[in-house]
C-alpha cells in the first residue's frame, strides 16, 4: 500500500467517531436498499409461488387434439424448457364404493416430473408413482371406499364404459344415472337440455393391478378442480412415454429466453400469429376454429406478470414504482450523509492535501486518496449493511406471516433476497459513494499548495468585503457571544449549508410519511369500516311486525357475555322532486345518487335504532327525545366522484330551508296507490357527520334520517326494512356458540366482524411498521449527518473558541453563542424543511383524493414532533461537542497547528 | 552553472484601488551551489517571491526558470512532480504530516514520485541530522528544532535542484537557530545543494554567499 492510502487509513483511525458515524450512514442506506429490494423480491416471489400453487408451474396449457408428434414438436422449440402430460387413463369402477353418485375414477397419467415440478401435489404419505403400475390415491378416493387402502397395498381396478340399459354409452361427465336430452330448438342460439333420470350400469372391459406408493392430501388447484360435481374422482398414475390421447392436456414450460418473448414463443407452438395472441390475451377477441389446430389453449399471464415478463397487472408495476420511490429517496438521503461526510473530512484535510501537493503530490494522486478512502468505508459498511438488510428482511418476513395470519388464508410470504437484490443494493450503494466522493475528491485535488501553507481558506472573503451587520436585537438577546454567532453563521455559509440540508431531508421526509400514514391508514380503515361491535345477528328479514323483531332484540341483549347491544333498522325511502322541494335542495343535488338523473325521486334512507341506543344517541346529539322523538334528524352530507374520478363531498338540502319532507317507500309508480309514505318534521340538519353518529352511517353515498323506531312502526311496513342486531360481546367467538344453542338459535345468522377486524388492525400495523421503520432510518441517517457536520465544525473551530476565550469571553456567554447558533441551524432547516414536507404530502393526498374524500390535513402532530426532534438533536450534539472544546487548554489550541 | 533565473517577475493581488504589487518585476539569477540569502522587512514580498519560485504559488506575469525549465508554463501536475523532484521546500512552521512518523515524513516526496528511497542516502541524512533515533516518533514527539530538522532532511531527500527555506530559524530559539543554520551550511558544502533562504536576521544572512534585500516587492541590493 502506498504512502498516501496509509496515510488515509491512518486518519480514518484518528478520526474514530466520525469514520463510524459515516460507516452507520453508509451501513445504513445500504441495509435499507437491500430491505426494500429484499421486501420488493419476497413480494414477488410470493405471488410467483402462490400463482404456481393455484395453477401449477407452466406457460402455456394446451388441451384437446394434440399428438405425440406434436409432443416432440413442442419439446424440440429451443424456447421450451419442458412440457408435463396430463392424460385421461382407463376410467374405472372403485372397488367397493360408499356414494352411489360417484362410483368412478379416472386413472390420470401424468409425465412423472409433473408431480414435483410443475403442480407440487401434496402428498400426505409415501411418494409420487414412477411407472404406470404404480398409483397415488386420493383423500376423496379412500373416503368413497368401503376399503381402507394405505401405502404399499395394492388395488385390483377394472376398467370399462358407462351404459344404458338399452346399451348406449353414456359420457364419462354425465351426473350418474343422468342424461341430457337437448332441445331441437335455440333459444337465443343455445340450445337447452333437459335432464332425464336413466338406469345406468358399468361393463368391465379389462382389470389391472396397481400398486399404492402415495396418498395425496386435499388438493385444489385451476387445474385440477375437486371435481365435486362430478360423477367421478381423480386417482393418478405415471405415464411411462409421451403419448397422448385426443383429450389429454399439455402443460409446456418455456425457458427464460422463452417467457421473456413468451407472444412468440406461444406463437410458434400454437401456430397463432403473435398479432392474434396479444389481441387473444388481452380478451379482445375469441379465437377462430381453426386458427390453431388444438382445441384451447391459455397463457398462463399471472405467472409471467408475476416474473415481470408481462407487466399488465397494474397492482404489480404500482408496487414496484412504490420500491423504486422508496429507493430514490434513500438514494437521496445517502447521497446527502456520504457526500457531507467526505465535504467534512476534505475541509479537515485541506492543510494536509495542501502540504502534500507542495511536496510535490500531483492532483490525480489526491482525488485518488480521497477514493480510496470512500472505498475503505464502503469496504466495512456495505458487507454490514448487507448482512443487516437480510437479517431485517427475514425478520419482517416473519412478522408479515404472523401479523397476516387471517389474512393469506394459508399461504405465507416466502422469504427471498435474491442475488439480483444483493448486487443492486452493493451496486447502488458504491454508486452513492462515488456520486458522494466524486466531488470532495475533485474540490481535494483543486485545492492550492500556497492556500493550505497559508492556512484556513474556508471563509473566504470576496473581492467586496461584506461587513455583515448583525441585527440589534441578536445582540440585546444573546450578547457579544451572539453576535459572534451571527456573523460566523452568515460568512461560513457553506459549512452550515451541510446541516441544514440534512435536517430538511429527514422533516420533508418525515412530514411526507406521516402524510401518508394518515391517509393509507384512513383508506385502509374506510375499506375495512370500523365498527363499534363484535357480532352482527340478524334473522335473514324474515320478521312479520316490528314486534317481534324487537322481541328478538331483547332476548338477546340480555344473553352473559353482552356488553352491549342494539337493533338497527334502515329504510330506502324516496323523496318525489316537486316545485316545493327544488326551494330546499343545493345545488350540489343535480349530482345527487343515480335516480335524480332520469327519475322523479331521491333516494334517502331511514335509520332507526331500538329506544335505549336511541335515546343515548339523542343524548350524545345534545338533543331532547320528548322533542325530536316523532320528527327526524337528517344527515345531510354525501360523496360522490366527479368527473376527474375524485371523491368529492356534497349536501343535499339547504339546511336552513329543508322543514319537512315525504318519505315514501317505494317509488315504482305502477303500485303507487299500495305504498305508504308519511311526513316527516325536521328537528334538526347535520351538515358533517357527528361524532356520535360516526359508525352508522348505512352508505356514503346517501343522506339519511334518523327517526325512532315508532315512526318506522307507524308509518311504515316491514318488509321493506333491512334490520340488524350488532352485539359488543366480551368474547365474540362464544357468544356466537351460545346464540347457535339458543332455542331456534339456527334461524339467526351471525356474523362475527371480530376476525375482520383482526385483519384490518393486523393490516394497519403492518403499514404502520414499514412506515415508520422507514422514517427512524431515514432520521437516522439525518442524524448521523447532523452529528458529522456539528462536531467537525465546532472541532474546526476550537482555534478560534480558544481564541474567544483567550480574550475574555465567559462560558455563559460562550454557551449562548452556541445556543444562537443551534437555534439558527434549527429555525432555517425547519423554515425549509416543513413546507417541502407539506408539499410532498399534498402530493401523497392527491394520489389518494381518487378513493378517499377527506380534505388536506395540514400533519400537526408531524410538524410539532419535527420541531421538537430537531433541536433537541441539533442541541444535544452542541452539547457533545462543546463538552470536548471545554476541555482543551486554550493556549495549547491556539498554539496547535494540526487541526 | 545557472540553475535558477527569474525574469521580470510580477504577482499581483486584488485589483483597481486594491491592487498590490506583492511582487513587482523582479529578475535575479543564482548559480548551482550558491547560498543565497533573500531579507527584508514583513511584506515585503520575500515569501511570495519564495512561493513563486518554488512552483506552489503562481506568478501574474514573468518566467522563473529552474534547471532550464520554465516552470510558468507548466501544468499544476507536471508542476508537482517537477517539485517533487527539483524542489526542496522548507516552512517557518515545519509542515510536517503529524501522523506520519519523522522516516515516513521524510521519504514523503520519493513515496509520492513512486521513487524508490536510497536507503543509504536515508540512513545518512537520518545521521547527519540526528534524527536515526527519532526516526518512528511523530512529529508531536519533536523538539521545535527537531521537527525542523526532519522537514530539510523531507527537502534534501530526493536531491533537489533547489532549496528553499522560508525562515527556517523564525519559531526557533537561538541555539536550535544555530544548529539549522550549520545543517543547512553543510548540505550546501559537503552536496553543492542550491539553497535560498528567506530570513530578517541579518546575522544569519551573513553565512550565506549572497544577500538579497527586498523592499516593496522589489530588489533594493544586492551582493
Amino acid at each position: 500500500m502506498n504512502t498516501l492510502n496509509k496515510l488515509t487509513l491512518k486518519n480514518l483511525k484518528l478520526n474514530k467517531s466520525r469514520t463510524i458515524v459515516t460507516i452507520i450512514g453508509i451501513l445504513l442506506s445500504t441495509a435499507l436498499i437491500t430491505v426494500v429490494a429484499g421486501i420488493a423480491a419476497s413480494g414477488q416471489q410470493t405471488m410467483i409461488d402462490g400463482q404456481i400453487n393455484f395453477s401449477g408451474n407452466y406457460d402455456l396449457f394446451i388441451s384437446g387434439n394434440a399428438t405425440s408428434e406434436d409432443v416432440k414438436e413442442i419439446k424440440a422449440n429451443r424456447n421450451v424448457e419442458t412440457v408435463y402430460i396430463n392424460d385421461y387413463g382407463d376410467f374405472v369402477r372403485i372397488p367397493n364404493y360408499k356414494n352411489d353418485k360417484k362410483p368412478y375414477a379416472y386413472v390420470q397419467t401424468l409425465t412423472p416430473k409433473a408431480f414435483t415440478d410443475c403442480f407440487n401435489l401434496p402428498l400426505k404419505d409415501g411418494r409420487y408413482p414412477e411407472n404406470g403400475s404404480e398409483l397415488v390415491l386420493t383423500q376423496n378416493f379412500i373416503n368413497n371406499s368401503a376399503k381402507e387402502y394405505k401405502v404399499g397395498d395394492t388395488i385390483t381396478l377394472e376398467k370399462g364404459v358407462r351404459k344404458t340399459s338399452d346399451g348406449r354409452v353414456i359420457p364419462n361427465t354425465n351426473p350418474y344415472g343422468q342424461e341430457f336430452v337437448y332441445d331441437e330448438q335455440e333459444v337465443m342460439g343455445e340450445t337447452s337440455a333437459t335432464v332425464k333420470e336413466i338406469e345406468e350400469h358399468f361393463e368391465v372391459e379389462s382389470s389391472k393391478e396397481y400398486k399404492i406408493v402415495g396418498i395425496l392430501d386435499e388438493y385444489y388447484s385451476s387445474c385440477f378442480t375437486s371435481l365435486e360435481w362430478s360423477v367421478f374422482l381423480p386417482i393418478y398414475t405415471a405415464a411411462e412415454s409421451d403419448d397422448i390421447s385426443k383429450d389429454g392436456l399439455l402443460y409446456v414450460k418455456y425457458t427464460d429466453e422463452g417467457e421473456k418473448n413468451y407472444i412468440q414463443t406461444t406463437s410458434q407452438l400454437t401456430g397463432v400469429s403473435e398479432e392474434r395472441i396479444r389481441e387473444y390475451l388481452n380478451q379482445s377477441c375469441e379465437l377462430e376454429v381453426g386458427e390453431t389446430k388444438y382445441n384451447y389453449f391459455s397463457v398462463n399471464t399471472s405467472l409471467l406478470s408475476y416474473k415481470g415478463y408481462a407487466l399488465s397487472d397494474n397492482s404489480l408495476q404500482m408496487f414496484f414504482t412504490l420500491a423504486a420511490i422508496i429507493i430514490a429517496i434513500v438514494i437521496v438521503a445517502s447521497v446527502f450523509v456520504i457526500r457531507n461526510s467526505f465535504a467534512i473530512s476534505i475541509t479537515e484535510k485541506t492543510k494536509l492535501y495542501g502540504m502534500l501537493s507542495s511536496v510535490g503530490a500531483t492532483s490525480r494522486q489526491i482525488r485518488h486518496n480521497v477514493l480510496f478512502e470512500g472505498f475503505a468505508l464502503a469496504l466495512i459498511g456495505i458487507p454490514l449493511g448487507i448482512l443487516l438488510g437480510v437479517g431485517v428482511v427475514a425478520i419482517l418476513i416473519q412478522l408479515l406471516n404472523m401479523l397476516l395470519v387471517d389474512m393469506l388464508n394459508g399461504t405465507s410470504f416466502v422469504y427471498s433476497v435474491p442475488v439480483f437484490a444483493i448486487v443492486l443494493a452493493v451496486a447502488l450503494s458504491l454508486l452513492t459513494i462515488l456520486f458522494s466522493t466524486l466531488g470532495s475528491a475533485f474540490r481535494a485535488s483543486r485545492i492550492a499548495p500556497v492556500d493550505a501553507v497559508r492556512g484556513n481558506n474556508d471563509i473566504k472573503i470576496k473581492k467586496k468585503q461584506k461587513a455583515y451587520k448583525c441585527p440589534s436585537f441578536i445582540k440585546k438577546l444573546f450578547g457579544m457571544g451572539g453576535e459572534i454567532a451571527y456573523k460566523n453563521l452568515k460568512r461560513s455559509k457553506k459549512k452550515y449549508r451541510t446541516t441544514v440540508i440534512s435536517i430538511v431531508v429527514s422533516v420533508a421526509v418525515f412530514i411526507a410519511v406521516s402524510s401518508f400514514i394518515q391517509y393509507a391508514t384512513e383508506y385502509s380503515s374506510k375499506y375495512y369500516h370500523e365498527v363499534d361491535y363484535n357480532l352482527s345477528v340478524d334473522r335473514m328479514g324474515l320478521y312479520s311486525d316490528f314486534d317481534e323483531m324487537v322481541s328478538d332484540y331483547e332476548n338477546l341483549s340480555e344473553l352473559d357475555g353482552v356488553k352491549n347491544c342494539r337493533l338497527e333498522g334502515v329504510l330506502g325511502g324516496y323523496i318525489k322532486r316537486t316545485d316545493e322541494l327544488k326551494d330546499v335542495l343545493t345545488d350540489d343535488a343535480s349530482i345527487y345518487n343515480f335516480t335524480s338523473a332520469e327519475s322523479d325521486f331521491y333516494y334517502l334512507e331511514l335509520l332507526a335504532f331500538d329506544d335505549v341506543t336511541y335515546k343515548q344517541k339523542l343524548k350524545e346529539l345534545g338533543l331532547d327525545y320528548n322533542e325530536v322523538k316523532d320528527k327526524g334528524i337528517l344527515i345531510n352530507n354525501f360523496e360522490y366522484l366527479d368527473e376527474n374520478e375524485h371523491l368529492q363531498k356534497g349536501e343535499l338540502f339547504k339546511a336552513d330551508k329543508v322543514k319537512s319532507l315525504n318519505v315514501r317507500e317505494s317509488n315504482d309508480p305502477a303500485y303507487e296507490e299500495y305504498y305508504k309514505s308519511a311526513d316527516i318534521e325536521i328537528a334538526k340538519v347535520y351538515n358533517t357527520t357527528p361524532e356520535a353518529l360516526k359508525y352508522f352511517r348505512p352508505s356514503e353515498s346517501d343522506v339519511y334520517l334518523l327517526v325512532s323506531l315508532d315512526t318506522l312502526k307507524n308509518n311504515y311496513d316491514i318488509d321493506y326494512l333491512s334490520e340488524g342486531i350488532y352485539i359488543n360481546a366480551e368474547n365474540a367467538n362464544e357468544l356466537e356458540e351460545t346464540i347457535s344453542n339458543l332455542d331456534g338459535g339456527q334461524e339467526f345468522s351471525v356474523y362475527n366482524v371480530e376476525k375482520m377486524a383482526n385483519m384490518y388492525n393486523a393490516m394497519t400495523l403492518v403499514i404502520s411498521i414499514f412506515a415508520y421503520g422507514f422514517i427512524i432510518v431515514i432520521s437516522l441517517i439525518g442524524v448521523t449527518n447532523i452529528f458529522n457536520t456539528i462536531t467537525t465544525n465546532m472541532r474546526l473551530r476550537s482555534k478560534e473558541f480558544a481564541m474567544l476565550k483567550s480574550v475574555g469571553m465567559t462560558k455563559r456567554e460562550f454557551n449562548r453563542m452556541i445556543r444562537l447558533e443551534s437555534l439558527f441551524y434549527g429555525v432555517k432547516s425547519l423554515l425549509i424543511g416543513i413546507p417541502l414536507g407539506l408539499l410532498a404530502g399534498m402530493g401523497i393526498f392527491m394520489a389518494f383524493s381518487m378513493n378517499l374524500a377527506t380534505d388536506f390535513v395540514v400533519p400537526y402532530t408531524a410538524i410539532a414532533i419535527s420541531i421538537v426532534f430537531v433541536f433537541a438533536v441539533v442541541w444535544l450534539i452542541m452539547r457533545f461537542s462543546i463538552s470536548k472544546v471545554q476541555k482543551q487548554n486554550i493556549i495549547e489550541t491556539i498554539r496547535n497547528d494540526n487541526i | 552553472m545557472e540553475i535558477l533565473r527569474v525574469e521580470n517577475l510580477v504577482k499581483t493581488y486584488g485589483d483597481g484601488e486594491n491592487k498590490v504589487n506583492a511582487v513587482d518585476d523582479i529578475s535575479l539569477s543564482v548559480e548551482k551551489g550558491e547560498f543565497v540569502a533573500i531579507v527584508g522587512a514583513s511584506g515585503s514580498g520575500k515569501s511570495t517571491l519564495l512561493h513563486l519560485i518554488g512552483g506552489v504559488d503562481r506568478p501574474t506575469s514573468g518566467k522563473i526558470f529552474i534547471d532550464g525549465n520554465d516552470i510558468t508554463k507548466m501544468n499544476s501536475d507536471t508542476l508537482a512532480i517537477f517539485r517533487r523532484r527539483q524542489i526542496g521546500i522548507v516552512y517557518q512552521f515545519y509542515n510536517l504530516i503529524p501522523i506520519l512518523t519523522v522516516e515516513e515524513n521524510i521519504k514523503l516526496p520519493c513515496d509520492l514520485d513512486k521513487s524508490p528511497v536510497d536507503k543509504k542516502q536515508l540512513d545518512e541524512i537520518l545521521d547527519t541530522f540526528g534524527l536515526r533515533a527519532r526516526r518512528k516518533h511523530l512529529p508531536n514527539e519533536l523538539s521545535g528544532g527537531q521537527q525542523q530538522r526532519t522537514s530539510i532532511a523531507r527537502a534534501l531527500i530526493a536531491n533537489p535542484a533547489l532549496v528553499l527555506a522560508d525562515e527556517p530559524t523564525g519559531n526557533l530559539d537561538t541555539k536550535a537557530s544555530e544548529d539549522i543554520m550549520n545543517l543547512l551550511k553543510i548540505s550546501n558544502r559537503t552536496y553543492n545543494q542550491t539553497i535560498i533562504m528567506i530570513t530578517h536576521d541579518l546575522e544569519l544572512a551573513k553565512q550565506a554567499d549572497r544577500i538579497i534585500t527586498i523592499s516593496d516587492g522589489k530588489i533594493v541590493e544586492e551582493g
